[in-house]
């Protein structure tokens, strides 16, 4: 079962006065399984929030169908099963983060208790601002409000923009976890972020979308081409020709040395032969592999 | 329908936390009080003997209570109308536009309420406000007066029902106006233009032999025809103020027209609000 | 835009289309006159119409000379007297009693006395017929004005068809001064008054006098005729508009009022010096009682006192569906000025009409 189907999905706007349309969106195929965590990349103005708003009827497509969780986006009763944290949210800012949650509670239909709610806002961390406006939020606290009204009702589907945006590293991490706990009860997370870092750690599938398309999608793994080389740096002292005769290089002064090739046997047996020479391993890295390289090399296509 | 009214009940608790109704709520207290403190009224057996209001005598006439408060009901059915619909037009304008603030729209379309819901949720929230202002100043002073007389005039209140049906007309025009352009002062100017109008199509009657008869005098009474008849829905308040029988057809068909009126502008409303990107 | 939204939009637009018209069709093809918020204005008579002062003006056609006293010296050139009402100058007022005027042919063409009769008429056809025929004066065309004072009633009118017969009932005419008759009738057939019988005086076939007491009559030819002053506690001749006026003696006026309001009553004689009503029934009824006194605090405190007594008598009036008062009661008000009272009630010509809503033509039609 999906819970995100798109076939070809497109967004036109303008054309009018003389003015030449924009294609936002050229016809978007993505089928995303339930309980899976899909990451969508892309540069900036590549469509990745129109995508995410035409997913959920924020805006209307010009062409295509969607289907959320088996239905119709315009259908109430699948965006109950919904939890959306726009790109930008404002709060209404004479309210506490307790009223916030009571009224998208009501009008999700949930009756959930205030201790219940109280625990959301624990978890989100702004529990101890539970009963304040949130005129005076900060853009972390307001992000961390609009994360909880996202998860309230334990949603199927979490469609996530820039879930992350404004907090501090430890609440990414903090961010991180809940996503993971969510992910861990069945639910499907659609996440929508610039910060290629944190789309690798949480999600299994990438789409990254340029130019208004999904140009590459599916597995990280499958998506990043084999590595080319690894980077390898040894404690000070290694013997740098017991090195250099185990196949490793050194291009630059900077320490760090290099050894060709995507085998795997091949660089075990290379280090055996460093390790036997008495180098000791300090790091190792593969390098040309990460969400970043793809994405350049994507754009660039 | 849950939904509208969750939305209904959102505004209503938005509303309380801003100025514009705190002032308002403020400055018809401060009459009330006004009222309560400063009017003498001095009844004899039923007979309205003396008022005076802050220390000065206002009339001398001594005569039965009912019959002499009429002045003073009829004053205020006048207030409540047209001061609460007026009032409702300023205070009321960035309600609209305030729903389709980026970050906030977005985040309301993706829940569970479709843009019809938040439309007529956004216009009941709006009406219930405006109704109760009126109502608590009318109101107010009815019982006010009848504490101090023990007569009980329910022009006041009626006056507030009225204002309300007649705002319903005016604020969904205002509606209207936002989901094509999203601008709290556009509002406002369109609220206040159908609200002349509205004066101007109660009495079109008499101001259509001011047009050239043929086509000028057409094409007013064919635009003005539609309109909200704002004028000839505020006497009927009055008119029970000064003891007159409610003339129940016209009020229905003034009252129907302008319940008719305010649904076409809402049904404009939604066709613009579907078509509508965020 | 997708098929859904877009087929929901033009729906809408639809809708509005046909809300729109319905809401014109309904208020302009159903649309009727204003609606009135107002009773209408009562105009209350507090002074001399136009036509009114016309009325006195033609009325004004006896000339009095000065009065002849036995030992007066004859004035050496008197003016030229002044023309005077002649019903006005007859009536035979004393110091002390009531004079009330009712201008019955204004009545009779005003609304109340259209109704009235109308009425009336509907009943029994022959009712003023009858009267005419057994007496000779068409009680709806040949009679003007009555006058109540005291104890006689004045009568200004057409009298020359007059029967015969129904004065000389009274016995044989006498006349008296230079245009007058009398008729005292006497058990005997001579000229001793029977007390049990009224007296009559005509004068000039246009006045008619009938009272207990012969000497009123006498009286009121002898002040037509100039032999005897015109008394100052009679009706001055500017104080003759409206359909029905008159002047009360603060002491009389403790007569009108009956047991329960006697303490009422008692109140107005003692701060009254005099009480002046006017009656307007051209159109709406409207009535305008001034009271006069010279102390001013005791007529505010009537004042007070009576309009408290017409808030209550309006609510008992309410309360016992005795709507024709409850009318009267409605538009009641004291309005103190100083030295006088003015007491205002009306009934305007729409309620009047619904008092005769079951006689009349009216009920005729039904």
């Amino acid at each position: 079962m999906l819970a995100v189907e798109a076939c070809g999905l497109a967004k036109r706007y303008g054309g009018g006065l003389g003015r030449a349309p924009q294609d936002a969106l050229r016809g978007i195929d993505l089928a995303v399984p339930r309980g899976a965590a899909f990451g969508l990349v892309g540069p900036n103005g590549a469509g990745k929030t129109t995508f995410v708003k035409a997913l959920l009827g924020v805006l209307r497509p010009s062409a295509g169908e969607v289907r959320l969780l088996g239905g119709s986006p315009e259908d109430p009763r699948v965006r109950a099963r919904v939890g959306y944290l726009p790109e930008r949210l404002a709060l209404a800012p004479s309210w506490t983060p307790l009223e916030i949650l009571e009224s998208v509670a009501r009008i999700k239909g949930l009756r959930p208790g205030r201790a219940a709610l109280l625990a959301l806002l624990e978890d989100v961390g702004v529990a101890e601002a539970a009963n304040r406006r949130t005129r005076g939020f900060s853009k972390g606290m307001r992000q961390r409000v609009g994360l909880a009204v996202a998860l309230l009702g334990e949603p199927e589907l979490l469609v996530l923009d820039e879930p992350t945006d404004g907090l501090d590293p430890l609440g990414r991490v903090h961010v991180r976890g809940l996503l993971a706990r969510a992910l861990a009860r069945g639910a499907t997370v659609l996440l929508n972020s610039h910060l290629l870092a944190e789309t690798e750690r949480i999600c299994g599938r990438i789409g990254i979308v340029v130019g208004g398309r999904i140009v590459r999608e599916g597995p990280l793994e499958g998506l990043a081409p084999p590595p080319a080389s690894w980077r390898v740096r040894f404690e000070p002292g290694a013997d740098e020709a017991a090195l250099a005769a185990a196949g490793f290089t050194r291009p630059g002064g900077d320490g760090i040395h290099r050894f060709g090739g995507a085998d795997a046997a091949a660089l075990n047996a290379a280090l055996d032969r460093a390790r036997a020479a008495g180098a000791l391993l300090a790091e190792l890295a593969p390098e040309g592999t990460d969400l970043e390289a793809v994405l350049a090399e994507a754009v660039r296509a | 329908m849950i939904p509208t009214l969750a939305i209904a009940r959102d505004l209503l608790r938005e509303a309380r936390a801003r100025r514009w109704t705190v002032a308002l709520l403020a400055g018809v207290t401060l009459l009330l009080l006004l009222a309560a403190f400063g009017l003498k009224l001095e009844v004899v057996d039923g007979a309205l003997a003396a008022s005076r209001f802050l220390g000065r005598s206002v009339h001398g006439d001594i005569r039965a209570a009912d019959v002499a408060l009429r002045p003073l009901f009829e004053a205020v059915a006048y207030l409540v109308f047209y001061g609460g619909t007026l009032l409702g037009v300023v205070a009321c304008a960035d309600f609209a536009p305030a729903l389709l603030a980026p970050g906030r729209i977005e985040h309301l379309l993706a829940l569970p309420v479709r843009r019809s819901e938040l439309v007529l949720g956004t216009f009941l929230g709006v009406e219930l406000l405006v109704f109760a202002g009126a109502l608590y100043g009318g109101l107010g002073l009815t019982l006010i007066v009848a504490a101090k007389t023990g007569v009980v005039g329910f022009a006041p209140a009626l006056a507030a029902l009225l204002g309300a049906v007649a705002f319903s007309g005016v604020y969904a025009v205002m509606v209207a106006v936002t989901m094509a352009v999203r601008s709290a002062a556009l509002s406002a100017v369109a609220g206040a233009v159908i609200w002349v109008l509205g004066i101007v199509a109660g009495n079109r009657a008499a101001l259509a032999p001011l047009f050239e008869p043929g086509l000028a005098r057409t094409v007013f009474l064919l635009l003005t025809a539609p309109l909200p008849r704002l004028s000839a829905l505020a006497l009927h308040a009055p008119r029970l103020a000064n003891g007159l029988p409610l003339e129940g057809r016209e009020l229905a068909i003034q009252a129907g027209g302008t319940a008719l009126f305010a649904a076409a502008a809402l049904a404009l409303a939604l066709a613009a609000f579907e078509r509508k990107d965020f | 835009m997708t098929p859904a939204p877009r087929r929901r939009a033009r729906r809408h637009l639809a809708l509005a289309a046909v809300l729109l018209a319905a809401a014109a069709l309904l208020m302009s093809v159903g649309a009727r006159e204003p609606t009135r918020t107002e009773k209408p204005d009562v105009e209350f008579p507090v002074r001399m119409r136009a036509e009114e002062q016309k009325r006195m003006e033609r009325r004004a056609t006896l000339a009095l000379p000065a009065p002849r006293g036995e030992s007066a010296p004859a004035p050496a050139p008197a003016p030229e007297p002044a023309l005077r009402d002649p019903f006005l100058v007859g009536l035979p007022v004393e110091e002390g009693e009531p004079v009330v005027v009712f201008e019955a042919n204004a009545l009779r063409h005003s609304r109340l006395g259209e109704l009235f009769v109308a009425c009336v008429l509907a009943r029994d056809p022959d009712t003023f017929a009858e009267v005419e025929r057994a007496i000779g004066v068409d009680p709806l065309k040949d009679i003007d004005r009555v006058a109540f004072v005291g104890g006689a009633m004045v009568v200004s009118g057409f009298f020359d068809r007059l029967k015969p017969s129904v004065l000389d009932a009274e016995g044989r005419p006498a006349a008296y001064g230079e245009a007058g008759r009398l008729w005292i009738p006497d058990p005997r057939g001579g000229t001793v008054p029977d007390p049990g019988r009224p007296a009559i005086a005509l004068w000039k076939d246009q006045l008619l006098v009938v009272s207990d007491d012969p000497d009123a009559l006498r009286r009121s030819i002898d002040q037509l005729e100039g032999r005897a002053p015109v008394p100052d506690a009679g009706i001055p001749d500017d104080m003759a508009y409206g359909e029905v006026y008159g002047a009360i003696p603060g002491e009389a006026a403790r007569r009108l009022f009956g047991r329960d309001e006697r303490g009422l009553g008692e109140r107005l004689a003692a701060v009254a010096s005099r009480i002046e009503l006017h009656v307007d029934a051209q159109s709406d009824l409207a009535a305008v009682v001034r009271v006069r006194g010279d102390d001013a605090e005791g007529l505010s405190d009537l004042g007070k006192s009576i309009g408290a007594a017409l808030a209550v008598a309006r609510v008992q009036a309410q309360a016992t569906d005795d709507t024709r008062f409850a009318d009267l009661l409605e538009s009641a008000r004291v309005q103190d000025r100083g030295g006088a009272l003015a007491i205002e009630l009306a009934v305007p010509a729409e309620r009047l009409e619904s008092w005769f809503r079951d006689c009349g033509p009216a009920r005729a039609r039904r």
